[in-house]
């Protein structure tokens, strides 16, 4: 065993918090000349305009650190935006307005919100105990992925995790297309057994290429990596650490978009991303309790997914197979016999988010309908598994679920009757919120990305009526889209279909 | 690669080009920002706490000749309800235009407001000095629009008013809220402009009663989660815990205790589940310092063919009528319902105002001649505004047949009384007794003279506690009559269908103190509006 502790550096608060000079580990640059959508390392004169034209940024990259005054300045503008907002909640339950239901919502949704401002601020990193590393196997199932499984292959293995630890397992889910040739002729550039290839030869489906991976492979900790995501160099150095306790079962990597700048769709997924990360998912690890830890860059313990390997492989659910979100699942089904889980937002992974609507709405239609799968199992056993964060899990089910009928039900006229034809207080409140999303990802970040991150939350509200759609489709179980390089297969975004606003 | 240190990093960024467009977006997005908060603010604050100027408000024509048209009040005082005022209460809630124009239109049609103490002297029989149209205007529960839009609305026009506060509901200090805060009713009080009364502390809710749900105040409630009827004695508990609080707080917020009650629900224990809260509440409230008390001020929880009255001596000081003003009704329905207040003169040939059947049909005949189809029942009374019609002489010549023919007499209808007086002809006998919500009372029964031959005249004169029957030649009487007010009515009950032609039909006023009705001066008709009432 290896003793290695975390670099002091990136013991950093994603909320507020000082920054730290950037110097001790230099900006990640993940480049792989066979992959024209990364980018190589930036030309010097590209840095007058920053974040522009980068597609990789490290959370320690000094392109996009916020310096102090300006931490300061938009810390002050969430303050005064929560302030709004605790104004409006304390209105009205000082004055006991909760003589209707959209008050009811409108509190409770209020203070969800605010909680995950709260929680997210009392957020930390798990800590280095400086416990010996444990022995890695990274499992990237892949269907008809073709070169970039080798992309992958070749990211796992520069990482900077001792070699001897690490072990990578190729699962091929009997793509028909040359990915199996592809990922023999990579792991044939390395020392025999760095990297296993398996193939399952029909294709099965991906919780079935995963729990292959599982099975193949003896190691006590289990990093799942999608076959189009690419973890940092020190991903998972950093994402083990959290092991060292032992009640966690699964710990969430921070995942960043690769080709933000794609268009304006991606800049708002990134951002959103970045966003529901770095509050919700945060906010989800200061109790414990992280409910989705991404297929795209998570790690598993062994121990935990083993006990629910067989229950996770043939979950049904009314009646009918589990397809879809396996992630969620996988993360839920730990939860439920007491593991605990959490966030750690040091260990970074990229990956590709859709270029087009089409391809987004049918991703975000497959998280919607697995959201509405394990929001409710979640609830089923939360409330004696993690008791702290059961209040907040059922808000953000029920007010989630309500959404779209409060949204549709603010725009019919049927709420104000007497009142003005807009939704003034509901509109307002969209953009507070919005607005302090938007801020918490410039209060971070510092690449322009922060108007993308506002109109991203708006677009995410404006399209959550799909959760309806999502209800009636919810014994549909494809994937809607399985191609080569898609959407990311797993989700990324915490609690992405949910969209809460008052 | 950029280096760590901080002057290198900052002359980076500070020598970057500038986005042009990203700023614009950002500036926009701010601004957005500071306006959406300077709304956000505006608009959740529920209620604001400053008062609003008063709109200005035109009333269309219609409304100024209506309001024109509205005569004296007879020596009543009606008494007008209003909740909350401005947007978001239901029906309750008139706007604050509305309100205005109101307002506008009682000042314009002449009214003076009075205060509590005016109309408790006037039901007590005191005989106070009124002003000419006097009208008392009350706001129940207390909301904080009563002194954020009301309050300047009746200053601009000189008005004055009571409110009657829910004291469990009145906000500390200078919260602003739907309700009033406790400095918005010492600012109202310390204008002069506003009495205050009680609407109880915490006991303006309905509460689950055998069979359905009833006021709290006026019932004996089942007790939550035990499912058992609370006890007589624990009501009075309850009730009397409640209005002890309640005073406590007024003295609080005004110094002195207050002496007026509004009932919720207008439940002054009518309905009740036990029949001797009626009485034990008005003792109860008496034993807490209220001198009068208000029942129901909302029309819609008025039974259909009731009539609403304004406050007027002898009626129980401790039920006194009001008309609730709300939301559904416009502009002009509200005049009427003022209008409805102010009482008609007792006409000469009552024939030929408006009629309305209950039972049968009743048409005109010419002068003074009624015909009444009996099939087999019939019974009329006259549509006018009656309240004040105490002591007149109602007459008929009623022609020979099998029918009996019934002479009504103080026939009212309201949230309060419910009742008349009558005589019944038959062939050989008179009989005279007492409706009250549709239980008889016999009074009397009188053998007659047979009047087979012709058609005979009978005549029903009613004066002050005395009642008077004359059938032809022969009088009988005097009988007890202790029904307040009211108008004629006419029935008859026949074998079977049957039309009958009265003549003589007449109405006259009999001269005495308690009659309010012969001092009246016709109301100026509808189609010449009288200029000049207007200041």
């Amino acid at each position: 065993m290896v003793h290695r502790s975390v670099p002091e550096a990136v013991r950093r608060r994603p909320l507020g918090g000082k920054h730290h000079a950037a110097a001790t580990n230099g900006p990640h640059l993940h480049s792989r000349a066979a992959d024209p959508r990364v980018d190589t390392v930036q030309p010097p004169e590209r840095e007058t305009r920053p974040g522009r034209f980068s597609v990789v940024h490290s959370r320690l990259d000094p392109r996009i650190i916020v310096s102090v005054r300006g931490r300061l300045a938009v810390g002050a503008v969430i303050v005064v935006i929560l302030g709004a907002i605790v104004y409006h909640v304390g209105m009205h339950l000082l004055h006991l307005h909760l003589g209707n239901l959209t008050a009811i919502y409108t509190v409770m949704v209020s203070l969800y919100v605010l909680s995950r401002f709260v929680l997210a601020a009392w957020y930390r990193p798990p800590g280095d105990t400086g416990m010996p590393l444990p022995a890695v196997a990274i499992i990237v199932p892949a269907f008809n992925e073709g070169e970039a499984v080798v992309r992958t292959i070749d990211a796992c293995l520069s990482l900077t995790y001792p070699r001897e630890l690490l072990e990578v397992v190729v699962v091929d889910d009997g793509s028909s297309d040359d990915t199996w040739e592809q990922m023999n002729r990579a792991a044939a550039q390395y020392e025999p057994g760095a990297v296993r290839c398996l193939t399952l030869g029909t294709n099965q489906g991906k919780r079935e290429a995963m729990s292959a991976g599982i099975r193949a492979t003896t190691a006590e900790v289990l990093v799942f990596v999608d076959s189009d995501s690419m973890p940092g160099k020190d991903a998972v150095e950093l994402i083990v650490q959290g092991f060292s306790d032992p009640a966690v079962g699964a710990i969430a990597g921070i995942t960043y978009a690769r080709n933000a700048y794609t268009n304006h769709l991606t800049q708002m997924q990134a951002a959103r991303y970045f966003v529901s990360y770095q509050l919700l998912k945060a906010a989800e690890s200061a109790v414990g309790a992280v409910g989705c830890c991404s297929g795209c860059f998570s790690a598993y313990r062994r121990e935990a997914v083993l006990a629910v390997l067989e229950r996770w492989e043939h979950q049904t659910w009314l009646g009918m197979e589990c397809t879809y979100g396996d992630d969620r699942s996988l993360t839920n089904m730990l939860l439920r016999i007491g593991w605990r889980t959490i966030y750690d937002h040091r260990a970074e992974a990229w990956t590709d988010v859709p270029e087009t609507y089409r391809k987004f709405f049918k991703q975000q239609l497959r998280w919607k309908k697995s959201w509405l799968r394990e929001g409710p199992l979640l609830l089923s056993h939360l409330w004696r598994t993690r008791l702290r964060a059961f209040p907040f899990a059922m808000i953000a089910s029920g007010a989630g679920a309500l959404s779209p009928v409060v949204l549709l039900w603010n725009f019919s006229g049927l709420a104000h009757p007497h009142g003005p034809a807009l939704p003034i207080v509901y509109l307002l409140g969209l953009y507070l919120i919005a607005m302090g999303y938007a801020m918490v990802y410039r209060l971070l970040r510092r690449d322009g990305l922060w108007l993308a991150a506002f109109t991203g939350t708006i677009f995410y509200i404006v399209f959550s009526p799909q959760l309806l759609w999502a209800l009636l489709r919810i014994r549909d179980g494809s994937w809607g889209t399985r191609a080569p390089a898609t959407a990311p297969l797993s989700e990324t975004g915490a609690d992405n279909a949910v969209v809460l606003v008052g | 690669m950029p280096s760590s240190s901080w002057g290198r990093r900052r002359t980076g960024h500070r020598r970057g080009v500038v986005d042009w467009r990203q700023l614009a977006a950002g500036a926009a997005l701010f601004g957005g920002l500071a306006v959406a908060l300077g709304l956000w603010g505006y608009v959740t604050v529920p209620h604001l706490a400053r008062q609003e100027p008063v709109a200005r408000v035109s009333l269309p024509p219609e409304v100024r000749q209506m309001a024109g048209s509205l005569g004296d009040t007879g020596g009543s005082i009606p008494v007008l309800t209003y909740h909350a005022i401005g947007l978001g209460h239901g029906v309750y809630n008139v706007s604050g235009s509305a309100f205005t124009a109101q307002m506008k239109a009682l000042h314009l049609a002449g009214f003076h407001t009075v205060s509590l103490r005016t109309v408790q002297a006037l039901a007590m029989g005191r005989h106070p000095r009124l002003p000419s149209k006097p009208i008392l205007i009350t706001f129940d529960d207390g909301y904080s629009s009563t002194y954020r839009i009301a309050d300047p609305v009746l200053a601009h026009y000189h008005f004055r008013a009571a409110v009657f506060l829910i004291t469990g509901a009145i906000r500390p200090g200078v919260v602003p809220s739907v309700m009033l805060n406790e400095a918005q009713v010492r600012r109202l009080y310390a204008s002069g402009r506003w009495e205050v009364g009680g609407h109880t502390h915490a006991q303006h809710f309905e509460a689950a009663v055998p069979g359905g749900l009833g006021a709290a105040l006026a019932n004996r409630t089942l007790r939550p989660g035990l499912g058992r009827l609370e006890t007589f004695a624990q009501w009075r508990r309850r009730v009397e815990r409640d209005l002890t609080r309640s005073q406590h707080r007024l003295e609080e917020l005004t110094g002195s205790r207050a002496y007026a009650f509004a009932f919720p629900y207008g439940a002054y224990g009518q309905a009740s589940d036990d029949p001797r809260i009626a009485g034990a509440l008005q003792r109860i409230l008496r034993r807490h310092g209220y001198r009068v008390a208000f029942g129901a001020g909302d029309s819609s929880h008025l039974p259909k063919g009731m009539t609403q009255v304004p406050v007027q001596p002898g009626q129980n000081v401790m039920r006194l009528p009001r008309v609730g003003i709300d939301s559904r009704e416009g502009m002009m329905a509200m005049l009427r319902r003022v209008r409805a207040l102010l009482p008609d003169p007792i006409p000469s040939d009552p024939v030929a105002t408006a009629w309305m059947a209950r039972e049968g049909t009743c048409r005109p005949a010419g002068p003074q001649a009624m015909w009444v189809t009996a099939a087999p029942f019939a019974r009329c009374e006259t549509e006018l505004a009656t309240w004040g019609w105490r002591d007149y002489a109602w007459q008929a010549k009623v022609p020979p047949s099998g029918c009996t023919v019934v002479l009504g007499v103080r026939d009212e209808h309201t949230a309060y009384v419910d009742g008349r007086l009558e005589a019944a002809l038959g062939r050989s006998r008179v009989v005279v007794r007492r409706i009250e919500k549709d239980r008889v009372e016999p009074l009397a029964s009188r053998r007659i003279p047979a009047h087979d031959d012709g058609p005979v005249t009978m005549r029903v004169s009613v004066t002050g506690r005395r009642l008077f029957v004359k059938v032809g030649e022969h009088g009988y009487g005097p009988f007890p009559a202790s029904v307040v007010a009211g108008g004629p009515t006419v029935s008859a009950a026949c074998p079977k269908a049957e039309t009958l032609l009265l003549r003589h039909v007449q109405l006259r006023p009999l001269r005495s103190g308690w009659n309010t009705a012969h001092r009246l001066r016709r109301p100026p008709s509808l189609s010449a509006p009288q200029e000049g009432v207007s200041p």
